[in-house]
């Protein structure tokens, strides 16, 4: 195949033909026309004259370039260009399937599906087994691979959905690299991603490795999406507000927009948008930023973050503790009385933080391991050296410290070690404090209480007003420094520094010079104080790692809300998962531990397919030799018909040009133009000639319609397996001549369906066989199918595998694939066919069903509950007349009625001809069931009826 | 006893058979012919001379000289003259009838339904069935019905060989015709169906020939649309019927104007040889209607035209 551009041609030798125009032209040039020769009594007038004018003996250059035109258009045309093209099959041997399906596959799934579905077809045709492998699946030891017929895996494919994490590529490789499977070529429906980053995996170990060494194997396909995935980064608090980052292949070159949207919901309601960003990707920028700014509380009930209409679990960010919840220590020396909490120094505190963060109380060090985000010592002077240690790096890695004054503060500052127990550490102060403190407007000083100071601009409280009414009178003092006024976030009228602040690396340490409690100042009783501490706490937020912390890594973490690959949160998986913190921690999502809400003992965490660090890059490119293609391109056109059609119309021009150059397109004459209409009108009527077809298609429905109507006809499903059809023609066929021979039916010869084309309303009984290769039925056909069974027709479904189930309690094929075909239907609650049931009695009395195989139940629609009486408590449906919509069994009944042209039985059953004879009856009661209806449902009744009559 | 039989069955059997063969017989051509002569009767009548005949014509008085058996006695009863019966005259005349059969009267174009020799044929026919049914004597010259004979089987005669269509592929026939030799009667008439097309010579000498036995006459001219408007353009090799004869052009089209100047020479030589001869002569196309041509053909040589001959 050779290819231009997106112009390909599949027999392109041809092309050498067009080497030969110029001697074509060489020659049209040299041969004129040949001139007509006119029969004319009137030639003896004619011998003699001269010819005025000679034109040359060439032939004109439009004739020529219409010439040169046509022939180009043939040659071309027989070299079978393909715009688009897809590529086709090539190698010998087994294809090899291979599907990446993890999440970044999910947003074209359904082009992968038809990718996938197109690729069966072709080896269908091309009668190649087909070995399907998708790459996010679990590759144990007892993996390998299974070639099968094409049309079996068409049912996997249709079940087939994304798993929510990466595909294991490199995996597949190093199984490659072991095994010795059989297959000839590959097509791969990749995702257009790397996914080997993550400590496991090499990353020179994963594509790029991958594809060449399938291309070891045979001819190699590779097709990627259009656009590939976009993702999100998980959620950051930063400064109170909800970072989030959108994330696309590195390398990508055009702007584009992503919306980024939150869910959430409070107990009790159901999840709802609460707000949403655009985050604009710039050209060349695998990241695109935004900031939600939403209320603390509003930021705390999101549950999850998501990229409108990616559809994939990468665009989906769960929201844990890490966003959802400031985590605030408090820490205080003094026991709580219980009697007198006003007195409390960390009473005002958790007022005002109650709604904005979860508080913990408890020691220093443990908050420290805790990684919460803010820290209020409430006059906590007392600092060991091990929380010392343990504060100085927590607030250098971002923690925020918040210390309240007090008297135990103010003693420390006084060096006395009885009272403070140890120096005060100035490291875990902003300021130094001058020994003691000061008190305002007491009772022996002369000074009255001081109000606040409006806060400067470059203050975190600038905005707010403080109340008049606030006033301090008791405080510590901070050491005059140079440094102080830039410390001071506020402060007393007179200057005095109220809360300063000092930045420690990443962290910050703030003190209130005043207590927490209303003691020293009533500012923690103002609406000042809480709006201070919120300024404060909500800086504080989002530092710290997602995930798991270190000292659950070592437990059983279990799955609680699990999300699928196209993002959707998914119910608990039953039985429940269970991993390992190290392995949650350590390793990116994968089978045996997908993405979703993980949780432990009083812990949670989200775990995402896309990490903080993870960067999208590019798959490898394509090795040399392999074929690519975009996923969901426009499909191929094949330009032979066009250019044919072209060259058609070109040759009638050439006729009308051939007489007008030979002078015999006379300008009187109507002959020749209406003859180049036609040949016009037949060239279009060619290329435009699907309506004729569909009329003729119509006017066939029209007859079998009318077949249908007239007579009585059984009717069984065509599976598209040509030997089950011919089986269920067969048996059908069987059954008609018994029907026939014994009772008054009559029908005539049976016919069968096409699910997705025929008007199933004029068949009483539709008998399907199921088969694995059997495409599901699509939403019409089963929207058909459920009318069919609710307007009174009777599907009888048989699984044909009686003898596979029998004994072992497995799953026959042809359940598995009824499971599948029935998905959409409208079945009734089924029971077995009781003793009572009208089909043992409905023409002969029968204890039994067998068709090919014996044994194993018959399902119809379950009989009504009955009241305490047994009589039916509801009455049978008017419209069915207590006709089973839908009779399920497996016992292959078709074989057993199988005749031949010449009523020879077709299929071997059973011993003996009984068997045969019992399955003929069945059928022949199936039939007077469908057809009568409950008509013998009274002979049920008949012992009761007699019974009665004897009392 | 067989024979009475046999007569019995005999005649209802002939009546049957000759009613058949009569209508059968009737060749297409004949009853064309005869639709189409029926058409012309109707507006022609008789001789309206005096004259041997047996239809009534008139009462003259008798003069001196006429014979006494001529006399009319009843008539002349009612009256004191005598009267002398006259019938009308219908002395039989013998027609020659020529019908080209060369290969150039084999041309039809698309322009025209029927070929000229069809045409041709047809309005000799349809003449001849005038002129039977006139009582006069018919021949047809080159054919079976060479000798002038009066009566239906003379006609059944001359239909039946122009019925039958000329070989096409008789290479004896030739290209172009000319009316041949034969023994005209002196005071007959004839009609000569033709193109006039083939070589001056031969056309022209056979013409004098026929003026020169003392027979008058009419020549009608059969041309086809396309002979007269020589439709053609572009290159060209133009071939006689029989192909003998070529010639190639490279644009038609400008020879269009030769052509017909040379065409309205011939007609005019043969006008002028009409005139000296005390012929007529008509010029019809094969798109033309026939009757027509019939009409003016039978006024011709029945009626008395404007001009004597």
């Amino acid at each position: 195949m050779l290819s231009i551009g997106s112009l390909a041609f599949l027999s392109p030798w041809l092309l050498t033909a067009l080497l030969a125009l110029p001697v074509l032209w060489w020659l049209l040039r040299a041969i004129p026309p040949r001139p007509k020769r006119e029969r004319f009594p009137g030639v003896r007038l004619l011998l003699g004259l001269v010819d005025p004018e000679r034109t040359p003996d060439r032939t004109p250059w439009w004739l020529l370039a219409l010439r040169i035109a046509l022939a180009s258009a043939v040659i071309l045309a027989l070299a079978e260009p393909i715009l688009n093209p897809t590529a086709r099959l090539s190698g010998q041997g087994p294809v090899l399937l291979l599907m990446d399906g993890g999440w970044a596959s999910a947003p074209d799934w359904a082009d992968r599906r038809a990718s996938a579905l197109d690729a069966l077809d072709q080896a269908e045709r091309a009668e190649r087994p087909v070995a399907l492998h998708v790459l996010a699946e679990p590759i144990g030891p007892e993996f390998r691979l299974d070639p099968r017929p094409a049309a079996e895996w068409r049912g996997r494919i249709e079940r087939l959905t994304p798993q929510p994490w990466a595909p294991d590529r490199a995996g597949f490789a190093a199984w490659l690299a072991t095994a010795e499977p059989e297959f000839g070529e590959t097509i791969w429906l990749h995702d257009g991603l790397a996914h080997g980053d993550g400590d496991t995996e090499d990353p020179e170990q994963g594509e790029g490795a991958l594809a060449d060494a399938l291309l070891a194997w045979g001819p190699l396909k590779l097709s990627g999406p259009l656009e590939t995935a976009i993702a999100l980064a998980p959620p950051r608090l930063q400064d109170g507000a909800l970072a989030v980052t959108a994330l696309r292949r590195e390398g990508a070159e055009s702007p584009a927009a992503a919306t980024i949207a939150a869910y959430g919901g409070s107990e009790g309601e159901p999840e709802r948008r609460l707000a949403a960003i655009e985050v604009g990707f710039e050209a060349g920028a695998a990241q695109a930023e935004g900031v939600l700014d939403l209320p603390l509380e509003l930021t705390q009930r999101i549950s999850r973050l998501e990229i409108d209409g990616a559809g994939s679990a990468g665009a989906v960010a769960l929201a844990d503790e890490s966003i959802r919840q400031l985590r605030i220590g408090l820490v205080s020396a003094e026991t709580d009385r219980a009697d007198r909490p006003l007195l409390s120094s960390l009473h005002y505190l958790r007022k005002a933080l109650a709604t904005q963060a979860q508080l913990t109380e408890d020691g220093i060090v443990e908050l420290v391991e805790r990684d919460v985000d803010s820290i209020i010592l409430a006059d906590v002077a007392v600092v060991s050296a091990e929380e010392r240690a343990a504060l100085t790096e927590w607030v250098e890695a971002g923690g925020r410290l918040i210390r309240f004054a007090g008297p135990t503060l103010a003693a420390a500052s006084l060096g006395d070690e009885f009272q403070s127990g140890l120096a005060l550490d100035d490291a875990l102060l902003p300021v130094r404090l001058r020994p003691g403190g000061r008190d305002i407007g007491g009772a022996l000083a002369w000074s009255q209480p001081r109000g606040l100071r409006a806060f400067s601009e470059d203050s975190p409280f600038r905005g707010l007003a403080p109340p008049e009414e606030v006033s301090i009178t008791r405080q510590v003092l901070a050491e005059p420094d140079a440094d102080l006024p830039g410390k001071t976030w506020a402060a007393l009228t007179d200057g005095t520094p109220l809360v300063t602040a000092d930045a420690r690396g990443a962290g910050v340490i703030v003190l209130f010079h005043v207590t927490a409690n209303a003691e020293w100042s009533s500012l923690p009783l103002s609406g000042l104080f809480v709006s201070m501490m919120e300024r404060i706490v909500t800086g504080s937020a989002g530092f710290g790692d997602v995930g798991i912390p270190e000292d659950l890594r070592a437990q059983e973490w279990r799955l609680i809300s699990p999300i699928d690959g196209f993002g959707v949160i998914a119910p608990a998986p039953e039985p429940p998962l269970a991993a390992r913190g190290e392995r949650l921690a350590d390793a990116p999502p994968g089978w045996d531990a997908p993405p979703g809400l993980w949780t432990t003992e009083g812990a949670g965490a989200a775990i995402g397919v896309i990490g903080p660090e993870t960067m999208l890059r590019s798959i490898a490119p394509a090795p040399a030799g392999a074929v690519t293609e975009k996923l969901g391109e426009t499909t191929e056109t094949a330009l032979k018909a066009p250019l044919l059609a072209l060259a058609a119309i070109l040759l009638a021009l050439d006729g009308v040009a051939a007489l007008a150059a030979t002078g015999r397109l006379r300008r009187r004459a109507h002959a020749p133009a209406p003859l180049s209409i036609a040949c016009l009108a037949v060239a279009a009527a060619s290329i435009l000639s699907a309506p004729a077809q569909l009329r003729a298609q119509t006017e066939g429905d029209d007859a079998e319609a009318l077949y249908a109507v007239n007579n009585t006809v059984l009717a069984y499903v065509i599976t598209g397996d040509a030997q089950v059809d011919r089986i269920s023609h067969a048996g059908l066929t069987g059954l008609s001549r018994v029907l026939a021979t014994r009772t008054a039916v009559e029908p005539s010869d049976p016919v069968g369906v096409n699910l997705e084309t025929a008007d199933l309303s004029l068949y009483p009984m539709l008998y399907w066989p199921m088969t694995e290769a059997q495409p599901t039925p699509s939403g019409d056909a089963a929207a058909k199918l459920n009318a069919f069974m609710r307007t009174g027709g009777m599907l009888v479904m048989d699984t044909r595998d009686q003898h596979m189930d029998a004994g072992r309690g497995g799953e026959g094929p042809g359940k598995r694939a009824l499971r599948r075909l029935a998905a959409d239907l409208n079945l009734p609650p089924l029971a077995p066919v009781g003793e009572s049931h009208v089909l043992t009695r409905a023409f002969y009395l029968l204890q039994d069903f067998p068709g090919r195989w014996a044994g194993g139940a018959v399902w119809v629609e379950a009989p009504p509950p009955a009241d305490a009486l047994g009589r039916p408590q509801r009455p049978f449906s008017a419209t069915t007349d207590g006709v089973s919509p839908v009779v399920i069994g497996g016992a292959d009944w078709a074989a057993a009625w199988a005749v031949d042209e010449s009523g020879q039985f077709l299929a071997p059953v059973g011993r003996g001809s009984r068997q045969r004879e019992m399955a003929f009856r069945f059928g022949v009661n199936l039939a007077m069931y469908v057809l009568t209806g409950n008509y013998k449902a009274d002979q049920v009744h008949v012992p009761a009826l007699l019974e009665r009559l004897g009392n | 006893m067989a024979e009475a039989e046999q007569t019995e069955r005999g005649q209802a059997g002939w009546l049957r058979r000759d009613a058949e063969r009569i209508s059968g017989a009737l060749p297409p051509l004949l009853a064309e012919a005869e639709r189409l002569a029926a058409s012309v009767a109707q507006g022609v009548h008789g001789r309206r001379l005096p004259g041997m005949g047996e239809t009534f014509w008139q009462y003259r008085k008798a003069s001196p000289g006429d014979s006494m058996t001529s006399i009319d006695w009843r008539r002349s009863a009612r009256s004191d003259n005598l009267y002398i019966r006259e019938m009308e005259w219908e002395a039989a005349q013998t027609v020659w009838l020529w019908v080209d059969d060369a290969r150039s009267m084999d041309y039809r174009s698309e322009a025209a339904s029927r070929s000229k020799r069809d045409r041709a044929a047809l309005l000799a026919l349809a003449l001849g069935v005038l002129l039977i049914r006139g009582g006069e004597r018919v021949a047809l010259v080159g054919t079976d019905a060479a000798r002038p004979a009066a009566g239906e089987t003379q006609l059944r005669r001359m239909s039946g060989t122009l019925s039958t269509p000329p070989d096409p592929d008789d290479a004896m026939r030739p290209e172009y015709g000319g009316a041949p030799r034969v023994r005209y009667a002196r005071g007959g008439k004839a009609v000569f169906l033709s193109d006039f097309m083939g070589p001056r010579d031969t056309v022209f000498d056979a013409l004098q020939y026929a003026a020169d036995s003392g027979v008058s006459g009419a020549y009608v001219q059969v041309m086809d649309p396309w002979e007269e408007g020589f439709p053609f353009d572009g290159r060209l090799v133009f071939e006689s019927m029989g192909g003998g004869v070529e010639f190639e052009t490279q644009r038609a089209g400008a020879l269009r104007e030769a052509y017909q100047a040379r065409l309205e020479e011939r007609r005019a030589a043969l006008g002028d040889m009409a005139r000296r001869a005390n012929w007529r002569r008509l010029i019809h196309r094969t798109d033309e209607s026939p009757r027509k041509a019939l009409l003016w053909l039978y006024t011709t040589l029945g009626g008395r035209g404007a001009t004597p001959w």
